[in-house]
């Protein structure tokens, strides 16, 4: 239980700084992504699927998309980021191996919404995001998140001390 | 197991977000969306206050680096002085924005609501506002905003408590325009390279810089009339069948505090 509170606290308050954090020219960092990213990356239980969906939902709910693109895009990147770094890397935690991973996994977060969405509007007339994003604007986005890589890698080790804290809490009723 | 376990949860998120996608493809996920809006609604007002002072956080930075450039030895006292004067450089800002949109009120002829700018579309992927009133102060969808008597976008989605508004520059938008010296008509479309591009002018339309950039009122929700920028530079060449050139907007879209949105 304690997990699951702290988790949504979590998830609400990046939302939250995502919709107020000042902009770049038109860019700004995606802290739900980058603790997509990060938990991805480090959890080995089905816990980071939970986080990834549901901080792709939240960012459904504030945008101007359909309802559950950037949950499923979310998802199928974290699920592809675990499986690669479980199977075929070994090494320690190093910036430039992170750098990387945020940057294909920013990349292929973009196809996949562009991909979605190119399905969902043969059923609609909206285009929330043109081909002109992709040149235009997504490295800037990029430059920007592995920014902030470090200080949501830190946000999420305290997340895990909160939850062992309040799990032995739980433990001990 | 492990990763048999990770497969199912895997599994059962994608249809749950396979069902999500298909609601809202046909129209019928407001409900979820209004409902899951709500718990956060209260932590997006108390952030927008700290998003406020990030940006006081740079501009303080900012005015200190200039200010050690002349004087390497500034003392404690001074950059309490620099913090205060930051402060009240907001104030005195907020305030001429406040006043100037309060100017505009008064002449227009238009009913307008007050509206504070709560934030932005967090997802960075579209140029969107989220403004602190919906359905209770009389709001709809497809409602043109102003700020200090510039078109600065439409409202594209309402709920009970806040709404969303399309900015201008964002490369959805379109607005029926036409040059306000010739009476030429053309579509005023966002740009993420240029801001926004007044487009599909005809070949024998007269466009001069600075000419100033209307509304023209073609479709319903968005009044004849109403300014929504200058003309900047002409992108169309000689030969080109149609014309297109850059629009400049009176306001700084990007840090938009206060604005009005036209309720009829």
């Amino acid at each position: 239980m304690a997990k699951v509170v702290i988790y949504a606290i979590t998830v609400i308050l990046l939302l939250a700084l995502s919709i107020v954090f000042p902009k770049v020219g038109a860019s700004a960092p995606s802290f739900l992504f980058l603790l997509t990213v990060v938990y991805a990356f480090r959890k080995d239980d089905s816990d980071y699927l939970w986080l990834a969906f549901f901080s792709g939902l939240a960012l459904d709910l504030y945008s101007n998309t359909f309802l559950g693109i950037f949950a499923l895009a979310f998802l199928i990147t974290a699920l592809i980021i675990n499986y690669t770094t479980r199977t075929f890397f070994s090494s320690d935690l190093s910036f430039g191996y992170i750098g990387v991973i945020v940057t294909l996994a920013y990349l292929l977060v973009v196809g996949l919404v562009y991909i979605l969405n190119s399905m969902a509007i043969r059923f609609d007339t909206t285009l929330p995001i043109s081909g002109e994003y992709l040149t235009t604007k997504i490295w800037l986005d990029i430059f920007l998140n592995l920014i902030f890589v470090a200080p949501i890698y830190l946000l999420s080790l305290l997340t895990d001390r909160l939850i062992n804290y309040y799990s032995k809490d739980e433990g001990s009723f | 197991m492990r990763s048999k376990r990770q497969l199912g949860v895997f599994s059962l998120l994608i249809f749950l977000g396979l069902v999500l996608l298909t609601l809202s493809i046909n129209g019928l996920s407001k409900p979820i969306q209004s409902t899951g809006v709500q718990p956060s609604r209260p932590l997006v007002y108390v952030f927008s206050g700290i998003g406020n002072s990030f940006k006081s956080f740079f501009s303080y930075f900012s005015s200190v680096g200039s200010v050690n450039k002349k004087n390497a030895s500034l003392s404690e006292q001074v950059r309490k002085l620099q913090q205060e004067n930051v402060a009240l450089q907001q104030y005195r800002l907020e305030n001429e924005k406040l006043r100037a949109e309060l100017d505009y009120r008064q002449k227009s002829a238009h009913n307008l609501v007050s509206a504070t700018v709560l934030g932005k579309d967090p997802s960075g992927f579209s140029q969107n506002l989220i403004l602190n009133i919906g359905k209770g102060a009389g709001i709809k969808v497809g409602a043109a905003v102003l700020s200090e008597g510039f078109l600065i976008g439409k409202i594209v989605s309402v709920d009970s408590f806040t709404s969303k508004v399309l900015l201008v520059t964002d490369p959805q938008s379109t607005i029926d325009a036409q040059i306000s010296a010739t009476g030429d008509n053309g579509i005023v479309r966002g740009s993420y390279g240029s801001g926004m591009i007044i487009e599909n002018l005809s070949q024998s339309a007269v466009v001069n810089k600075d000419d100033r950039v209307m509304t023209a009122g073609l479709s319903t929700e968005i009044p004849k009339g109403l300014l929504i920028g200058n003309v900047g530079q002409l992108q169309s060449q000689k030969s080109d069948l149609l014309q297109r050139a850059t629009v400049i907007s009176g306001v700084d879209l990007k840090n938009l505090e206060f604005v009005s949105v036209i309720k009829e």
